[in-house]
């Protein structure tokens, strides 16, 4: 019993431990980046001027079809307003910008949160694989596996510890993209995109928790499989924009559509490899069942890396 | 306390431990001993459970290896030479390391303060690690080791690139452990021979042999003495002479002088002596005390090379 305790007691402070190391000496500058570049495409969306038109429109997010890009509308859209403005701006006049407010969700989604997750998984992966692999090449992992815990224990506190250094951030995307839309869309004659808006902040939280939850996973098991802090960081690095990558393969989707058939569909595959482009189509699709669904899928993934992490981790000897 | 059986490691071809056995008795000093390279360290990371044996029966205090946490309940280790988080102060690395072993804030507190105490650490508690030099660090090394007050310490070459004033301290630090098991490793014999009571051999990661030293030296010879006579000529008879002495287990001709082996104690040497002034006249007669060194020389060029 006193044994129980006391790997209990072990456990959470090496959980708290190892979250004072990641967040003092590695996690700073991500925040301050994050902020920055989140909170510059959150100012992008803000200065846009979505009171002209588009205002009450019924065709909200809700209704566009999973696979249905939003490049397409904006693309329309660009050129529409360079047709319709074009005629003034040669005149001398400065046209405003005007955007339809369904655009501007797209804006959001497409532009910020997509940025948003991005950001947060990559610093999960990075922190987690910094985790074991830091202590493998200084040589000190055995002053954790010395003592009384185990090494599930001290792979799964670390884990911990590099997830909860994401969640400063993904509270910092809720309240901008919060903060954006009460803003500009919370006025009581925008009723009917308030429900839309109340299950795209739900899903997005969802969503990027668990996708920080895959990468931190990915992270950890990047970690016990290196010896080294930089090379093990450099590849979780490398599934994270490979992720981004593939996303941004979907934002694209439109493009690839005119070339047609087969590419159209080999794209459309491996797009969807990535986390990142399920949690886009479930926010796009605004659908429960398809949040169940990729959330289940992801959580599912996270949980084979951990267990695979933790047998490799068991079976490693630890060096002094 | 500590057994272990038939333990096999392999590091990909490298074969670091070929068949090793250890026994350590509660309350006791043990040595392990070898040369570089013959498993010392494998034995001790294979006892702290940091490496997994290939096969092997393995116990402390009766808990199975297995029991991974019940077994790290039980011990401290010291590596040979010790990492620390250098961006700590040892202060802050030993009140984790007791804090990471389930020690409450207030017990962790007291036991950190009283081996900062106990190994002479107050005065740079609050300076960082990265400013130590490897005596301090292997300082603060025993004191995690300690600090949870476990019943069996391992010791990975405790006293290896210390000064000797450290090492003194060292010494009487490790003498004055009460009632606890202590595993010490080192190449050098006279460590060794200095702290414990008992010792293992290891050669090319195998036990060699397993004995008190005390005993060790008798079956070697513990005591002998070394015999001149003024007569070169004489020196293969002399031996032969002693030879027949019941009290004496070998007598061999080295050089210009005749070494015999007492059987019991350094109270037959007179006799032995007298006996070879009685046969013939002797110019020098010397006891020497056999050190391990000697005794694992010997052992070891007897060795099987296979
Ligand atoms: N991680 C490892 N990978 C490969 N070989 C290893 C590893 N650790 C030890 N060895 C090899 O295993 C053998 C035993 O090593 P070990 O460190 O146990 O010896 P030792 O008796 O402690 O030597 P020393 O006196 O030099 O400390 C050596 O041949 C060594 O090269
Ligand atoms: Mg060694």
């Amino acid at each position: 019993m006193s044994g129980l305790l006391s790997m209990l007691f072990g456990y959470m402070y090496l959980t708290w431990l190892e979250f004072r190391y990641l967040v003092s000496r590695r996690t700073r500058a991500s925040y301050i980046i994050f902020i920055l570049i989140f909170g510059m495409s959150l100012y992008g969306i803000s200065i846009q001027d979505y009171s002209a038109q588009g205002m009450e429109t019924t065709e909200i997010l809700g209704e566009l079809e999973i696979g249905d890009a939003p490049l397409i509308d904006m693309l329309i859209f660009i050129f529409i307003f360079g047709m319709s403005t074009f005629a003034s701006a040669t005149g001398g006049e400065a046209p405003a910008i005007v955007i339809p407010a369904q655009l501007g969700v797209t804006l959001i989604i497409i532009v910020s949160i997509f940025l948003g997750i991005n950001m947060v998984s990559r610093l999960g992966a990075k922190n987690a694989a910094s985790t074991i692999s830091r202590e493998k090449e200084s040589r000190t992992l055995y002053l954790y596996a010395s003592t009384t815990n185990t090494r599930p224990a001290i792979y799964l506190a670390k884990l911990k510890a590099a997830y909860l250094t994401t969640l400063p951030m993904i509270a910092i995307m809720f309240l901008g993209v919060y903060w954006i839309w009460t803003s500009y869309f919370g006025s009581p004659d925008m009723v009917t995109m308030q429900s839309t808006f109340q299950s795209l902040l739900f899903n997005m939280v969802i969503m990027t928790l668990c996708t920080t939850i895959l990468f931190t996973s990915l992270g950890s098991l990047v970690s016990t499989l290196k010896r080294e802090e930089e090379s093990a960081v450099s590849l979780s690095r490398k599934f994270t924009t490979l992720a981004a990558a593939l996303t941004t393969l979907w934002l694209l989707l439109p493009i690839f559509a005119v070339t047609g058939g087969k590419m159209y569909s080999l794209i459309e595959t491996l797009t969807m490899l990535s986390p990142i482009t399920l949690d886009l189509i479930v926010l796009y699709g605004n659908e429960s069942t398809l949040l169940i669904q990729y959330a289940g899928i992801q959580l599912a993934a996270a949980a084979v890396l951990t267990i695979l992490g933790i047998i490799v981790f068991i079976r490693q000897d630890i060096e002094y | 306390m500590i057994t272990a059986d038939g333990i096999f490691k392999n590091y990909g071809k490298t074969q670091a431990l070929n068949n090793a056995s250890l026994h350590v008795e509660e309350g006791t000093i043990h040595g392990l001993i070898g040369p570089n390279g013959s498993g010392k360290s494998t034995t001790i990371k294979i006892l702290s459970t940091l490496v997994r044996p290939n096969r092997g029966e393995v116990s402390i205090g009766g808990v199975p290896l297995k029991k991974g946490s019940a077994i790290r309940q039980q011990i401290g280790v010291v590596p040979e030479t010790p990492r620390l988080h250098e961006y700590l102060t040892a202060h802050e690395e030993i009140m984790s390391y007791a804090r990471l072993s389930g020690l409450g804030r207030a017990r962790a507190r007291d036991r950190v303060n009283a081996v900062i105490k106990q190994l002479d650490l107050a005065m740079v508690q609050n300076q960082k690690i990265s400013r130590f030099s490897t005596g301090m660090k292997k300082r603060v090394a025993l004191a995690l080791a300690m600090v949870a007050n476990p019943p069996v310490l391992l010791l990975d070459e405790p006293m290896s690139g210390l000064d000797p004033v450290v090492r003194r301290q060292f010494k009487d630090t490790i003498l004055g452990l009460e009632g606890k098991t202590v595993l010490v490793s080192d190449h050098d014999l006279y460590t060794v021979d200095e702290l414990c009571t008992s010792v293992t051999i290891l050669q090319q990661g195998r036990t060699l042999i397993e004995d008190n030293i005390d005993s060790l030296r008798e079956k070697v010879g513990k005591v002998s003495v070394e015999i001149k006579p003024q007569d070169p000529a004489q020196i293969s008879n002399l031996a032969a002479e002693l030879q027949q002495m019941s009290r004496v287990t070998s007598a061999e001709v080295e050089k210009d002088r005749v070494v015999a082996s007492v059987n019991d104690s350094e109270k037959d040497i007179p006799e032995v002596i007298r006996m070879a002034a009685i046969f013939t006249e002797i110019v020098e007669a010397r006891p020497s005390k056999i050190s391990l060194e000697e005794i694992f020389i010997k052992l070891s060029s007897g060795g099987d090379r296979t």
